[in-house]
């Protein structure tokens, strides 16, 4: 707490040291605000879990209930065909699901958390200093608490199956990984979000357009390799997400592990857009309270 | 770390007045209105400076005074001071942990009951969660707020937003503290505990910077004040030298800008105005400032774009920490001024100022005749300067001439 109320000098005037970093203004000062996260999570955790008389429960029931939906419609009904699962014993089309559906459903909460995060906590913005990210990051645990439920849940299952491997280990840094690249963008879109108001609109279409360009509810196999004149199956591929739905699946579902190349790119993806939606959320968030 | 709590060197502050800015993404990128059929590209922003090349040092321990008629720049001023604001050009470096109180509920979130709000403050302020358990019941016993303290502030008061912020803002072990005029707003028995407390927050080494209208309070305790105009530092330094260099202003600048912009409670259309009050001594000039026991003659100046028959004119006079001293009016004391119209004055006359040294604040109104409608009032404007050492010897406020006798 110390450095963070130092000096109040510019961006770009700061030197690279610690503590200039951790200074008010600096890129880690969020370090300084440990205290203010963990109360904006107790907060959220708090009014999600404690209110009801089902308690958490009750916040596993939406998860559950678009699992069956997609469950019934694309694999009951349409019957896309799930590969065999890792041990070679069963194959389920709902369980296959549910390993892509988790790294989705975190990475659309701590986009859409840190959006209205910002716009909710703002207006504190105008009366009391704290690092703007700090809502964000909040957003960001609490996402990864109900991911870490969810994830337990199907591991669970998994293992009662008998279908685990040392890979489940690797799935936290999976999830990590996919939780810093969804911090990048939500941070950009949660100051876009602040300035236009129409950003809230066109984000839902536009995630909901990459939710099925995606493979969650379908494998990739089955994805044509030329649609249209268009090398479909690669451009889905290439698709960052798809990615990481895909190493979970293996992860979890196939008891296969991604590769050092893979897991190398995905990181390095992660971290590269994490860190400029970082950095882009520092600047312009630095007169942020005039706007709000 | 210095012997300097707050450092602002050279501070300019800039605004951009957005009058058209785009407000969606698609008038962003086609850079049209609709329906307005033309381009805003080019009447984007006007640049509005706040500030302008403030410099100045609130010494570690000290309290200091910010005056300023309103708009002057002061809250900007605090706001920069406490990190919310980046300066345009300039620096400022604040060393230690600052708490800001600044307008209305300080850093609150409307759907969080006042408990969490307590926590949510300390936890911005970085206060461990450990020492505010110890406090939140100190907080609320503070604030007054024993009943509320686990509903929504949103269904708060403001005189309980206020007592809550000023209570949780003084209750964080703060080294620097920030206070607009935000403490104003609080009944006066609740005013003079705040003042009491930031009283004994400096004797612990606290640094209090403070903003208020209240000059006699300013003068009484601050060690230092500035007083900024239109964004420029006009005077900084001594608080008797700056509050007087201010009051000159006021005095010709009140005198001169009466006839276009009288600043008035009610807002729009009244028939009856007052625009101005003037202080004369007995012999018909008009001092810098009285002394007590002097003859006083207080003049109301009033506008009527219509016949009013019979107004009620009263006047009250208030000492620094807002105590109502006294309130004369007319119709209680016999007078009634029959139908006025247009310009015109009416005066109240005392043989003997009974204050004691200090300034004292006047405020005037006007009623109609059977006192039940307020047509103007203008408050904490005027203000009554009583010159002259305070006497040890004597307590109070107000002389009262009386006389002693003995007997058996």
């Amino acid at each position: 707490m110390k450095g963070s109320a130092g000096g109040v000098g510019r961006l770009g005037s700061m030197r690279w040291s610690w503590a200039a970093l951790t200074n008010r203004g600096g890129v880690l000062e969020i370090w300084g605000y440990r205290e203010l996260i963990g109360r904006l999570v107790q907060r959220e955790l708090g009014s999600r879990y404690k209110r009801s008389v089902l308690g958490w429960l009750w916040s596993m029931l939406n998860p559950a209930a678009t699992l069956a939906i997609y469950a019934l419609v694309f694999g009951v009904l349409l019957k896309f065909d799930p590969p065999r699962a890792g041990n070679g014993r069963f194959d389920n089309f709902a369980l296959y699901l549910f390993c892509a559906l988790v790294m989705w459903n975190a990475f659309y909460g701590v986009i859409t958390g840190a959006m209205s995060a910002l716009l909710d906590l703002g207006s504190l913005l105008g009366k009391v200093y704290f690092p703007p990210e700090a809502p964000a990051v909040a957003a960001l645990l609490t996402v990864l608490f109900q991911a870490a439920i969810e994830a337990s849940i199907l591991m669970l299952i998994l293992i009662c199956l008998v279908n685990v491997s040392w890979t489940f280990l690797l799935w936290p840094v999976l999830l990590l990984f996919l939780a810093i690249f969804a911090l990048g963008i939500g941070l950009v879109l949660s100051v876009w979000n602040v300035r236009y108001r129409d950003v809230g609109y066109l984000s839902t279409i536009v995630l909901q357009f990459l939710f099925y360009v995606t493979p969650i509810v379908y494998p990739l196999s089955l994805i044509p390799e030329r649609a249209m004149g268009l090398p479909v199956r690669d451009i889905i591929r290439l698709n960052p997400l798809s990615q990481f739905t895909e190493a979970s699946r293996e992860l979890l579902y196939g008891l296969d592990w991604p590769g050092l190349l893979r897991l190398g790119l995905m990181a390095l993806i992660s971290l590269a857009v994490g860190a400029g939606g970082w950095l882009m959320f520092k600047v312009r968030t630095r007169d942020i309270a005039e706007e709000l | 770390m210095g012997e300097n709590a707050v450092v602002v060197e050279g501070v300019s502050k800039r605004f951009r007045v957005t009058l058209d800015r785009p407000l969606s993404l698609k008038e962003a990128w086609t850079g049209l209105r609709p329906g307005s059929g033309r381009s805003f590209r080019r009447v984007r922003s006007e640049p509005f400076w706040a500030l302008r090349d403030i410099s100045l040092e609130v010494p570690r321990g000290s309290m200091y005074g910010l005056v300023g008629r309103n708009g002057s720049g002061k809250s900007t001023l605090l706001r920069v001071m406490a990190g919310i604001y980046r300066p345009t050009e300039g620096r400022v470096e604040a060393n230690g942990r600052t708490s800001a109180l600044l307008e209305l509920g300080a850093g609150f979130h409307p759907a969080l009951s006042g408990r969490e709000n307590i926590y949510l403050n300390a936890s911005v302020l970085g206060v461990p969660k450990s020492q505010i358990d110890d406090r939140v019941e100190q907080i609320v016993e503070f604030a007054g707020l024993e009943e509320f303290i686990d509903s929504p502030v949103k269904i708060y008061s403001s005189g309980m937003y206020v007592r809550l912020g000023f209570a949780v803002a003084v209750h964080v072990d703060p080294e620097i503290l920030i206070v607009d005029e935000v403490v104003a707003v609080g009944d006066e028995e609740f005013q003079l505990r705040c003042f009491s407390h930031l009283e004994s927050l400096r004797s612990q080494g606290v640094t209090i910077v403070l903003v208020s209208h209240d000059l006699g309070m300013l003068r009484a305790n601050c060690d230092q004040m500035a007083w900024l105009n239109r964004g420029l530092l006009a005077a900084v330094g001594d608080p008797q030298d700056v509050v007087n260099a201010y009051l000159d202003t006021i005095d010709t600048e009140g005198a001169a800008s009466v006839g276009h912009r009288p600043r008035s409670d009610t807002e729009g259309e009244t028939p009856l105005r007052i625009t101005n009050l003037e202080f004369f001594d007995g012999a018909g000039h008009r001092p810098k400032s009285f002394a007590s026991g002097d003859p006083l003659v207080v003049r109301i100046h009033y506008s009527a774009s219509e016949p009013v028959e019979d107004p009620v004119f009263s006047l009250g006079f208030y000492d620094h920490n807002n105590l109502h001293l006294a309130g004369p009016r007319s119709h209680v004391d016999g007078f009634r001024p029959g139908k006025v119209d247009g310009e015109g004055w009416v005066e109240f006359r005392l043989l003997r100022i009974p204050f004691r040294s200090g300034a004292f604040h006047v405020n005037a109104a006007v009623q109609d005749s059977d006192a039940s409608f307020l047509y103007d009032r203008r408050a904490r404007e005027f203000w009554l300067q009583i010159s002259g050492e305070p006497d040890p010897q004597a307590n109070g406020l107000l002389n009262l001439e009386g006389d002693w006798r003995a007997g058996v």
